[in-house]
């Protein structure tokens, strides 16, 4: 995204006749700002051509996020998948701020699924609607081509009025020349914009003084909320082209599994029923309504081959042999992290501390079922799709490999998504790839709807970890030695290969929240540990994984903060005076320690009840939680009665919408803590609907208080925040309160039970 | 298709007439019949609370309700709260303190919530959080849902 910014450059003007109005709009704006112009690769350009043939044919693409038509409405492009976190608001407010547009003038429009100006710079410039980063990683770029339509536009209204473009100011959808008193809304340039006279393009971007924000930081409505309170809101299981036929798939139960044999007939005989079609890894039954796609499919008989070592796999039997390989020394792991010498773990004149933690495999429960909608038509060639997406590109791609046409011939109408939670980027798109073949297999569209059971029995789960931590404590109280061993299987490892090929083959996922170190911004808000070694080693079960919200943040999170209560209470130190000191170089780690101690009056007597507290330094945002929880004897139920939450997330664009997704990745978090579990026997998830794998509900849900505590940096992520710190600050209140430590997420009463009782 | 059966349904004060087998819950009707698609399902076993709608005014799991016994009952669902193109005060309120984020469970949590204010104009915010926790949002917004219902409670009163 380099460009320069020194140099005017000087637009020339193009010879009457060979160009039209559009393609000089986009050269001006490409040659000023070359960003907008040489990204468009892939299908890009074409897409984008096609969004504006089909809204307003008189509409102008200043560049590939702003069209602007003459009769004043402006066209914001959303790259990013809305599953319920705003960014189709809030991207669009970014645009407009710096464009300076009437927000009642923008329409918000989804973006094509490919084209590198639309992908995620830190996704390799796909588009990747995950890990929290969308608003931090699309800030800068989206400023900017905001910033520049408007340039464009104060450049036509100059050479329009034959003044110098720096006489020329903006207000809301209006250009101003002062001294003539004379105004020209955008829609009116618009309409005679790039006539082809020349203007200069060369003044450098300034943008807007964050004083003078009128959109950012104002909490503009979200464009989605409207429809979803209506009903009206289309998700892809919405979706109902004419024609529509239904299936309801059986799917592997393991990776790699094939079908063996299958006994059709009595499902042949349901009423309804069109077909029983077969590919390798499933058997569907199409149907005319879908429960009788969903009731002939009750009666299929299948028998799947056996993947090795995956017919006997038992979750409990693997979180031993992850806990063996976390405790075994002798294992060295991938170093993920290491700084100066530990050798005074091994030193007798120092205290040497050592302590367990482990996770369970833990299930995305978005809750739209996954479900898909394709049409093939033109003889197999082409297909359109209705999917909620986090990774369109993904899509597309999986629909073209399993049609085996170009992913040009495939149109995806990208849906709001009911949750995504991370599950929605797998590149296998399970979800969506029934649909495409049985569509081209009946000639008429398929949708394919999982039930919740197919959605857990196909879940794609969040790693079960083991972790190992030691550290030295040297006379002065200081911790001389830090090691930190997570055993885990790499989330991205087995099912997204790109990715994790892209990523230098590391365990990215499962170290996240793991460092002690600059990542990125952070720099310096970790805890000093100059000496350690934070290392991760590899399990390969083979059981169906992939990122889930708070990904290998969650479960570090719970070992590191609840190592460091742990060393608090071996030094007679109070947990937060214990981390200001080990946050002695980060301003703003002691901010957010003090402000959340404050809110939650940390050192107020409490009777029955008591404080834990969690801090975090994840994708740049600095938060810190304390829990206040009591527990119930007879009942072995801990109760979170509050939780208080200090995050610095540098500029918030949406404030409201930043606590919304903080506070509900508390409440997600304490659904870790408390009772989220998944169970693996003989190779199949044990848990098959909400009934027995149990997500917070209403009434168990804490009050939370939130304070944002702004600065100008950049804005950080926020979406998974609540729920990486939400586990250890439970964990840290109940051995406040008890005496007791919890090491094993997460804290169902029988464990509870078992840590009272030794 | 034999074992079809013609039924009469009053959704949203208006009369249906729909061909639906013994065994047809009233939320595939609503969703694949009558393109009433407001009404979500997200579990299919009555534990989540996305599908409910009002029968004669109570709440109920329209995953787990025979289309057949919906007969001789007033059926309200998600898209039947508007008036006069006006948002109900409970979507109203749902927005106003962001009581949401993916949506999905929305139309069953607005349906549940409206319930609530109908049997108890006044509830407390401890009420309204038993009574809501049988609609499960994963976002979650549980919250800002139940500040938002706690915003209307005496509300009502006046206008009913």
């Amino acid at each position: 995204m380099h460009r320069d910014n020194g140099d005017g450059f000087k637009i020339r003007p193009p010879h009457a006749g060979m160009i039209s109005r559009r393609q000089f709009l986009q050269r001006a704006g490409g040659l000023t700002f070359c960003l907008a112009l040489a990204p468009l690769i892939g299908y890009g350009t074409a897409e984008a051509d096609e969004l504006i043939s089909t809204r307003d044919k008189r509409a102008i693409q200043f560049n590939a996020y702003v069209h602007i038509s003459p009769d004043g409405t402006v066209t914001i492009i959303n790259p990013a998948a809305e599953m319920g976190q705003g960014v189709m608001t809030a991207l669009p407010v970014i645009v407009a701020e710096e464009l300076d547009v009437e927000w009642d003038d923008v329409r918000i429009e989804s973006s094509p699924p490919f084209g590198e100006v639309y992908g995620d710079p830190a996704f390799f410039n796909r588009i990747f609607t995950t890990s929290s980063r969308t608003i931090t990683n699309y800030y800068e770029r989206l400023r900017r081509f905001g910033r520049e339509a408007r340039q464009v536009l104060l450049e036509n209204a100059a050479e329009e009025w034959r003044v110098p473009v720096a006489e020329l100011r903006t207000t809301p959808s209006l250009v101003i020349h002062d001294k003539t008193g004379r105004s020209i809304s955008y829609g009116e340039i618009a309409a005679f914009a790039g006539t082809g006279a020349a203007f200069d393009g060369g003044e450098p971007i300034t943008f807007k003084a964050p004083e003078t924000y009128r959109l950012v930081g104002k909490n503009i409505p979200r464009r989605d909320l409207p429809g979803k309170v209506s009903g009206s809101a289309e998700y892809s299981m919405d979706a109902r082209p004419g024609g529509l036929v239904y299936a309801a798939v059986s799917r592997a139960p393991v990776e790699g599994a094939t079908v063996r044999a299958l006994d059709e007939h009595d499902a042949r005989s349901i009423s309804g029923v069109i077909d029983v079609i077969q590919r390798p890894e499933s058997v569907a039954v199409v149907a005319t309504s879908y429960p009788a796609a969903l009731k002939a499919r009750d009666r299929l008989e299948i028998s799947w081959h056996e993947v090795e070592g995956m017919s006997d796999f038992d979750s409990g039997d693997a979180l031993q042999q992850h806990r063996a390989a976390a405790l075994d020394l002798s294992r060295s792991g991938f170093p993920w992290d290491t700084q100066g010498d530990i050798s005074s773990l091994a030193d007798n004149a120092t205290q040497v501390y050592a302590a367990e933690y482990r996770t369970d495999y833990v299930y995305h429960a978005q809750m739209e079922p996954l479900n898909a909608v394709v049409s093939v038509t033109d003889a197999g060639k082409k297909a359109e799709v209705w999917a909620g997406t986090q990774a369109p590109a993904n899509t597309v791609e999986a629909v073209a490999r399993i049609l085996d046409i170009p992913v040009h011939d495939v149109k995806l109408n990208r849906s709001l998504l009911g949750g995504g939670l991370g599950r929605r980027t797998v590149p296998s798109m399970d979800f969506v790839v029934d649909a495409a073949w049985l569509s081209r297999v009946l000639r008429r569209p398929v949708k394919v709807v999982w039930t919740r059971e197919d959605d857990l029995r196909s879940g794609h789960l969040k790693p079960m970890t083991a972790h190992y931590l030691r550290a030295a404590v040297d006379t002065r109280g200081n911790i001389s030695a830090w090691q930190h061993r997570v055993a885990s299987d790499e989330s991205i490892k087995m099912l997204d290969r790109p990715s994790y090929e892209a990523f230098g083959k590391v365990p990215v996922t499962s170290m996240l929240g793991a460092s002690h170190h600059a990542m990125d911004r952070t720099l310096g808000d970790a805890y000093d540990l100059p000496n350690r070694l934070v290392e991760h080693v590899a399990m390969d079960t083979g059981v169906r994984l992939y990122p889930v919200r708070g990904v290998g943040a969650t479960p570090n999170n719970l070992a590191i903060e609840s190592f460091i209560d742990e060393l608090a209470v071996q030094q007679n130190a109070d947990p937060v005076e214990y981390r200001l000191r080990l946050l002695h170089k980060s301003a703003r780690g002691r901010r957010i320690i003090e402000t959340v101690a404050g809110m939650a009056h940390w050192t107020r007597e409490r009777h029955e009840r008591a404080l834990g507290i969690a801090y975090t330094h994840y994708v740049d945002t600095v938060a810190a939680a304390v829990a206040e929880i009591s527990f119930d004897q007879k009942q072995e139920k801990i109760t979170v009665h509050s939780v208080w939450l200090a995050a610095d997330v540098g500029l918030a664009i949406q404030p409201d919408n930043v606590r919304a997704q903080l506070e509900g990745g508390i409440v997600h978090g304490l659904g870790y803590a408390l009772s989220e579990r998944i169970t693996i026997k003989n190779g199949l998830i044990q848990q098959r609907n909400f009934h027995d794998y149990s997500v917070m509900r209403m009434a168990d849900a804490p009050a939370v208080h939130t304070e944002l505590l702004h600065s100008d940096r950049a804005p950080t992520g926020v979406g998974e925040t609540g729920s990486i710190l939400a586990p250890a600050a439970v964990a840290n209140a109940f051995a406040a309160l008890t005496g007791r430590r919890l090491r094993h997420l997460p804290f169902t009463p029988d464990r509870i039970r078992e840590v009272l009782m030794t | 298709m034999t074992d079809k059966q013609a039924v009469t349904l009053s959704i949203n004060g208006d009369p249906y007439e729909v061909l639906a087998a013994p065994r047809q819950t009233l939320l595939q009707v609503l969703r694949e019949q009558l393109s009433l698609t407001g009404t979500k399902c997200a579990c299919n076993n009555g534990v989540c609370g996305s599908c409910t709608v009002l029968a004669d005014g109570l709440p109920m799991r329209a995953c787990l309700m025979l289309a057949v016994a919906a007969t001789d009952r007033e059926i309200t669902t998600i898209e039947g709260l508007e008036a006069d193109g006006e948002l109900h005060p409970v979507q109203q309120a749902i927005i106003d303190h962001q009581g949401l984020q993916c949506g999905f469970c929305t139309p069953g949590m607005v349906i549940a919530a409206k319930a609530l204010l109908d049997s108890n104009p006044n509830p407390t915010l401890n009420e309204i959080r038993e009574e809501l926790s049988g609609n499960l949002c994963r976002c979650t917004g549980y919250v800002k849902i139940a500040d938002a219902v706690l915003s209307l409670a005496g509300a009502e009163r006046g206008q009913n």
